[in-house]
C-alpha cells in the first residue's frame, strides 16, 4: 500500500485546479495502482502520457513479469535489437519471470540480455526457441541463480551441460523443470540436475528416449517428499516406477507414465501404496504390462484420484475396473479412459454402464 | 466518522472488512457491544456512504476475483453485475475510491476500483488516455520523439 499524499482532497475537482503538473502527479499514484490490472503494452503506453505517468508506469513492481510473446507479435524480428538494447536494459533488474515460448525468431543476443540485465528472475520460460544455441542457453541459465521455474520443451538438441550449468546455478532452488522433447538428454544431464535440486517438485521428461531407469532411481533417491509431479509420456524405455513406491515420494499427485513398456501392475500398487491419497492423476494409457494388480492397487490405496488412464492396457479385466468403481476412487473420478482394453468386455462398455458405476466421470476420452 | 463529522452505523463485521478500521476494534467485539467511534478524517461523507454500501454487499455475496491483466474493457464481463453498476460512477468519485478503499485498506474495493480505471485505459493510444483523464502532456517534443520510438512496440497493432 502506498500512502497517500493527498487525502482527503478531491481528484475530479482538480481539471482546472490544482495546477497540470500536480494533478498529474496525483493522478499517476492513481493510475500507478490501476496498472496492476493493465496488460505489458496497456504500461507501456502510460509511459507515454507525460512525466509523472512515465515514471508511475515505470515501477519496478509493475515489471516483474515480460512476456515477450507481445512483443514478437508486435515488432516480429525487431523485437531482438528492441528487447536487448531497449527493453531488457531498462526493466531488466525488476523481472521476476521472462516468457519467451515459442518466440522463434528469438536470438543469442536477447538471452545474452537477459543474462545480463535479468539477474533475479524466479521464472524463465524458454520453450521451443528454434533460433538460439546451446551456449546461450547456458549462459543464460548459469547468470538467473534465484530460478524456481525453468522450462526447457522442445530443444531436440539440448546437450546435458545445460542442465549441469542449471543445476550448479540454480539447483537448490528449483522447483519445476520441464525438458519435454529434449531427445539429446542422457542420465548424465538429470543426474546432475537431481543431484543438486532436492527441492524439485515436479519434473517433465516427456519424449526423452535415452533416459533409463537409472535417472527413476535418482528422482526417488534424491526429490522423495518434495516430489508432486512426474510427467515421462513417450518414455517407453522407462520401467522401474516402483522405484517412487516404498515409502519414497509420498507426496506424488501426478504421475504420467504413457508407453511405458515395462511398468507392471506390482509397480503400480507400489506407487499407489506410497501416494495413497495424495495420487490424483495417473496416466497409465499404452503401459502394456500393467494388470489387474496395478488397478486393485488404486482402488485400495487411491481415495482422491480424479484421472485414470488405461488406454490400451491390454491385461486389465472387469474385475479391476469393478473393484475401482467400488472404492472410493469410484466416486471421485472424473476421467476414466478404458478404450482399448481388450479384456474390460463388453458388459462395461454397454450404454451406460460404465457411467452409473463411476458417477462423477465427465471425460471417457484422453487419448484419440 | 467521516472527514465532516457525519456518523454512520455499521454491523462489526462489515466494519472488519476494512483492515485499517479492524486494528481499532477489540478482537473479541461483537454486535451486541456498545457501538464504537471511529474517526476516519481522511474520508467524506458521500464517499464512506458509499464504502459502506460495498461492504454490505460484499457481506452478502463476495465479488469474483478479478483476473491480471483485466480481460476485458467491459466491467460486466469482469464482475458480477451488482458491482459493475457500482463503479458506474463519474471519475471524481472513482478515484476519491481508489484513496478511500487504500487508506482504509480494503482489497476487494481496492481490487474493483482498480481494474475500472484500467478498463478506461485498456485499448486506447496515449493520446485517447490523455483525453479520457485530461492529462496535461509535458514531455519536450525531443522526449516524446524518444518516448515513442520506445512505446512502438506496445501500440495496437
Amino acid at each position: 500500500m502506498w500512502e497517500t499524499t493527498f487525502a482527503g482532497r478531491s481528484l475530479a475537482a482538480p481539471m482546472t485546479d490544482p495546477p497540470p503538473g500536480e494533478r498529474n502527479h496525483a493522478l499517476a499514484q492513481t493510475l500507478a495502482l490501476a496498472l496492476e490490472f493493465g496488460s505489458l503494452q496497456c504500461r507501456g503506453r502510460c509511459r507515454a502520457l507525460d512525466r509523472h505517468l512515465a515514471k508511475a508506469a515505470s515501477s519496478p513492481a509493475l515489471w516483474r513479469v515480460l512476456d515477450a510473446r507481445v512483443v514478437y507479435a508486435r515488432l516480429g524480428a525487431g523485437a531482438n535489437a528492441f528487447l536487448a538494447a531497449t527493453l531488457l536494459p531498462v526493466f531488466g533488474a525488476a523481472l521476476e519471470e521472462v516468457n519467451l515460448e515459442l518466440c522463434t525468431r528469438c536470438d543469442d543476443a536477447v538471452l545474452d540480455a537477459v543474462a545480463r540485465d535479468a539477474p533475479h528472475l524466479l521464472r524463465l520460460n524458454l520453450n521451443a526457441l528454434h533460433g538460439v544455441s546451446a551456449g546461450a542457453l547456458r549462459r543464460v541459465v548459469a547468470a538467473c541463480p534465484r530460478l524456481e521455474v525453468l522450462q526447457l520443451y522442445w530443444h531436440p538438441k539440448l546437450p546435458d551441460g545445460v542442465l549441469e550449468v542449471a543445476a550448479a546455478s540454480a539447483g537448490p532452488r528449483l522447483r519445476e523443470v520441464n525438458v519435454s522433447g529434449c531427445v539429446a538428454l542422457t542420465d548424465v544431464g538429470l543426474a546432475a540436475l537431481l543431484d543438486a535440486a532436492p527441492r524439485l517438485a515436479k519434473l517433465n521428461v516427456t519424449r526423452c528416449p535415452r533416459l533409463t531407469d537409472a535417472t527413476l532411481d535418482r528422482v526417488a533417491k534424491n526429490l522423495g517428499p518434495s516430489l508432486e509431479e512426474l510427467v515421462c509420456y513417450a518414455d517407453s524405455g522407462l520401467a522401474r516406477y516402483d522405484a517412487l513406491g516404498g515409502g519414497a515420494c509420498p507426496n506424488l499427485r501426478v504421475l504420467d507414465c504413457t508407453g511405458s513398456r515395462g511398468l507392471t501392475g506390482a509397480a503400480v500398487r507400489a506407487v499407489a501404496e506410497t501416494a495413497g491419497p495424495r495420487l490424483a492423476s495417473l496416466n497409465l494409457s499404452w503401459c502394456v504390462a500393467v494388470d489387474d494388480e496395478g488397478v486393485l492397487g488404486l482402488a485400495d490405496h487411491c481415495p482422491n484420484l480424479e484421472l485414470l488412464s488405461l488406454h490400451g492396457s491390454t491385461h486389465v479385466s472387469d474385475a479391476a475396473v469393478d473393484a475401482l468403481a467400488a472404492s472410493p476412487a469410484g466416486a471421485s473420478l472424473a476421467a476414466l479412459d478404458v478404450n482399448g482394453c481388450v479384456r474390460v468386455t463388453d458388459y462395461l462398455r454397454r450404454d451406460g454402464v460404465l457411467k452409473s458405476k463411476f458417477p462423477n466421470v465427465a471425460r471417457w476420452t484422453l487419448h484419440s | 466518522m467521516s472527514q465532516e463529522g457525519d456518523q454512520f452505523e455499521v454491523e462489526v463485521k462489515v466494519a472488519k472488512m476494512s483492515e485499517l478500521v479492524k486494528t481499532m476494534i477489540p478482537e473479541e467485539a461483537d454486535e451486541e457491544e456498545e457501538a464504537q467511534e471511529i474517526p476516519l478524517p481522511n474520508v467524506k461523507s458521500h464517499v464512506l456512504a458509499k464504502v459502506i454500501e460495498f461492504c454490505r454487499r460484499y457481506a452478502e455475496e463476495p465479488m469474483s476475483e478479478i483476473e491480471k491483466p483485466l480481460k476485458s474493457a467491459n466491467m460486466h464481463e469482469v464482475v458480477q453485475e451488482w458491482y459493475a453498476n457500482y463503479v458506474d460512477v463519474d471519475q471524481e468519485l472513482l478515484f476519491e475510491l481508489i484513496l478511500a478503499a487504500n487508506y482504509m485498506d480494503i482489497k476487494p474495493l481496492l481490487d474493483l476500483t482498480c481494474a475500472t480505471v484500467a478498463s478506461m485505459i485498456k485499448g486506447k493510444t496515449p493520446e485517447e488516455i490523455r483525453k479520457t483523464f485530461n492529462i496535461v502532456n509535458d514531455f519536450t517534443p525531443e522526449e516524446e520523439a524518444q518516448v515513442r520510438e520506445e512505446n512502438k512496440w506496445c501500440e495496437e497493432a
